[in-house]
């Protein structure tokens, strides 16, 4: 008889967490893919598309779903090796076939060959570029993310690439003095 | 009237002073040198030239300034020509070239019209415009433009006047309170006056009871300021501001705040004396007290030199030595190595420091942190010097922030005491660029996604405009082919309804 209390009373409470846990599940279910949203914050937001992707988020979406993490070449290693601590991979190199790491750049709209087609307009990413048509385009500097998207549909080639102008960082100092040394010197 | 100060500083370090080099001679001034030379940027803020190559302007006019609440501002010291288009390398840690003005004096020394002389009954804010109008900035080192601390700060009930000047050599402060401690008083009524501050405290350390006797002096004669003097014992870096109001309080400026936060307001008396001068004479800052000084001279010596004159001008006229190796701007200790003595002196230099290689030898090479823990007893705000600069050779500068990177005043105590000569603050100066670069790109790529995501919500409002468009074309033409089109029905009806009328007429 007390074996089938026994048995009754942990069926109870089976049932019982089951129920709890079914009913949680509804209650907190979590609207999208959090990891998403932490992928696409790591990501420089540059929605130049470079990775194949038509933008950051849509990439980190692709990362979620299990695609390489080397496919950013703005990021470069420094987000490769943020997103690898992220998911808890080994890091790998930048794929090469994606580009190569660049310095910020901005683009710079020669403003004396710009025919105001508006082609650059429909392309940039984030809106960056101001102008209507038959009129003068200009590129608002802070906004630009240096995409390389106008480039390629402006049909008299007045836009340019160029590095951002930063101010420069404080040098790291140097290593311990026997790191300084070229390491053909070093004794082994 | 003088009291010590009864709280200790915890950390700090006793460095040779040398200030007797430089404290005991009378300031004077120095003859005007062939060219004066102003950088168009100050720290971060770039500022726009006012007058035009080939322009005559009088001693005292305006030649450049910048925009924004925390603009700065340069006004000519003397009268002469101006000419555009030269480079120096900016005098502060990274030597980057900028674009500077240069004025060529024409030995007539002629004055624009002073503004008129505003007192004390005025409006504070007329009195804080007038010290916005005369370009003043913090002459103690740091050159934040003083109406904008002023203005930062809506209130603070007291004013603290600071000549700890702790760092070794410098004496600037304390001849500049010796010799004209009613015009730093003058001044110090002026921004009480615009603070609404009731309380004068003045902080010295022991080194200089000489000022102390004089400012005690200058205090009995202005009962109304409510004044009182702090001695604190000779330690580095007693001076700096949060530092200075532990010794007197025994608050902490929390991580982050300023000391308005806690009702303090502090200030260098070479800012005061320029407030007062620019406040009761209508002059603009044009000159300042600089501690010429160092091994590398024969004839040291406190002197007023006009600003944008070149630093070799300076170290000339106090004749230098053959055996001058390097010329330091500000102390030994927080100061730096000045790489190009064409450059003109600042509203920030206060000293000069001309050396010998014997003095201040190069230092030797970095060894590895051998953990002795040295640098955490000297550290005056208590962090752990060592761990942060492990974060940040490990290229993890936000585990130093974690660690308090960001409260870290740069004094170099740390440094000093180093047995392996680490320059530990040019590592945290690094892990500090680096956050603040990482943060403004954070900043920078929020803003894009923000414009992605709007761009994309409005070309999926367009599309779904568009296709709802289509549909509802596409749904009239379907009903038109199933031949029950309202507009079909409506056309036949009207025929009808003609048809009826011409047969009734008919």
């Amino acid at each position: 008889m007390t074996l089938i209390y026994a048995v009754l009373a942990a069926l109870l409470l089976t049932l019982l967490g089951g129920a709890l846990l079914a009913w949680a599940v509804e209650r907190f279910r979590v609207e999208g893919n959090p990891l998403v949203d932490t992928i696409d914050e790591v990501l420089p937001q540059t929605q130049c598309g470079q990775c194949g992707y038509p933008g950051c988020r849509p990439y980190a979406e692709a990362i979620a779903g299990g695609d390489s993490i080397n496919k950013c070449p703005p990021g470069g290693q420094d987000t490769i090796n943020a997103l690898a601590e992220l998911l808890d991979v080994e890091a790998p190199t930048l794929d090469a076939e994606h580009g190569e790491e660049k310095p910020a750049m901005v683009a710079i709209i020669r403003e004396d060959e710009c025919i105001g087609c508006t082609k650059c307009i429909q392309a940039c990413p984030v809106d960056a570029i101001l102008g209507a048509a038959k009129q003068m385009h200009t590129v608002i500097e802070s906004e630009c993310t240096g995409c390389d998207l106008c480039l390629e549909p402006c049909p008299v080639d007045c836009i340019d690439m160029v590095e951002l102008q930063q101010r420069p960082l404080w040098p790291n100092p140097q290593l311990i003095a026997t790191d300084r040394r070229p390491a053909s010197q070093v004794a082994r | 009237m003088i009291q010590p100060t009864p709280y200790a500083l915890a950390g700090g370090i006793h460095p040779d002073e040398q200030k007797d080099l430089s404290n005991a001679v009378v300031p004077r001034g120095i003859p005007l040198p062939p060219v004066l030379r102003f950088p168009l940027v100050i720290g971060q803020s770039e500022l726009q030239p006012w007058v035009a190559d080939g322009e005559k302007v009088l001693a005292g006019q305006c030649i450049a300034r910048g925009n924004g609440p925390q603009a700065q501002a340069w006004h000519a010291p003397t009268s002469g020509l101006i000419r555009t288009g030269a480079t120096v390398s900016a005098t502060d840690a990274l030597a980057v070239p900028v674009d500077c003005l240069e004025l060529i004096p024409d030995e007539v020394d002629r004055w624009a019209e002073a503004e008129a002389p505003l007192s004390l009954e005025s409006d504070a804010s007329a009195l804080l415009d007038r010290i916005h109008w005369a370009g003043i900035a913090g002459m103690g080192g740091a050159g934040f433009p003083t109406h904008a601390k002023l203005a930062l700060a809506n209130s603070a009930q007291t004013l603290i006047i600071n000549i700890a000047e702790c760092e070794p050599y410098i004496s600037c402060d304390d001849v500049i309170t010796r010799y004209d401690s009613q015009r730093i008083l003058e001044g110090a009524a002026v921004v009480m006056k615009v603070l609404g501050a009731n309380q004068l405290w003045i902080g010295i350390e022991d080194n200089k009871p000489e000022a102390a006797q004089a400012m005690e002096q200058a205090l009995t004669a202005r009962p109304e300021l409510n004044g009182q003097i702090w001695v604190c014992p000779t330690k580095y870096p007693s001076g700096g501001e949060k530092q200075l109001i532990q010794l007197i309080t025994g608050q902490e400026i929390p991580a982050g705040e300023h000391p308005p936060a806690l009702g303090y307001h502090m200030h260098n008396p070479a800012t005061l004396v320029a407030v007062a001068d620019a406040v009761f004479s209508g002059r603009p800052l044009t000159q300042r007290l600089v501690t010429l000084t160092g091994q590398g001279i024969d004839d040291p010596g406190n002197r007023w030199i006009p600003l944008g004159t070149p630093i070799d001008w300076c170290i000339e006229q106090a004749d230098r030595r053959a055996d001058l190796d390097r010329i330091i701007m500000g102390g030994p200790m927080m100061g730096f190595e000045v790489m190009d003595a064409q450059a003109g002196v600042l509203k920030t230099t206060n000293c000069l420091l001309a050396t010998t290689q014997s003095e201040l030898p190069t230092a030797p090479a970095e060894q590895p942190c051998i953990r002795c823990g040295e640098c955490a007893v000297a550290c005056p705000v208590a962090l752990q010097p060592q761990g942060l600069f492990w974060q940040i050779q490990g290229n993890d500068p936000e585990r130093a922030q974690s660690e308090g990177l960001m409260d870290c005043i740069e004094c170099g105590a740390c440094a000093y005491v180093c047995p392996s000569h680490i320059p530990l603050v040019s590592y945290y100066r690094h892990g500090k660029a680096v956050l603040r670069q990482r943060q403004e790109d954070l900043v920078k790529s929020d803003r894009a996604r923000a414009r992605f995501e709007s761009r994309q919500a409005r070309i999926e409002a367009e599309q779904a405009a568009r296709a709802a468009k289509r549909a509802a074309r596409a749904k009239q033409i379907e009903q038109a082919q199933a031949g029950n089109d309202p507009r079909k029905a409506q056309i036949e009806a009207a025929l009808a309804r003609t048809k009826q009328k011409k047969e009734a007429s008919e």
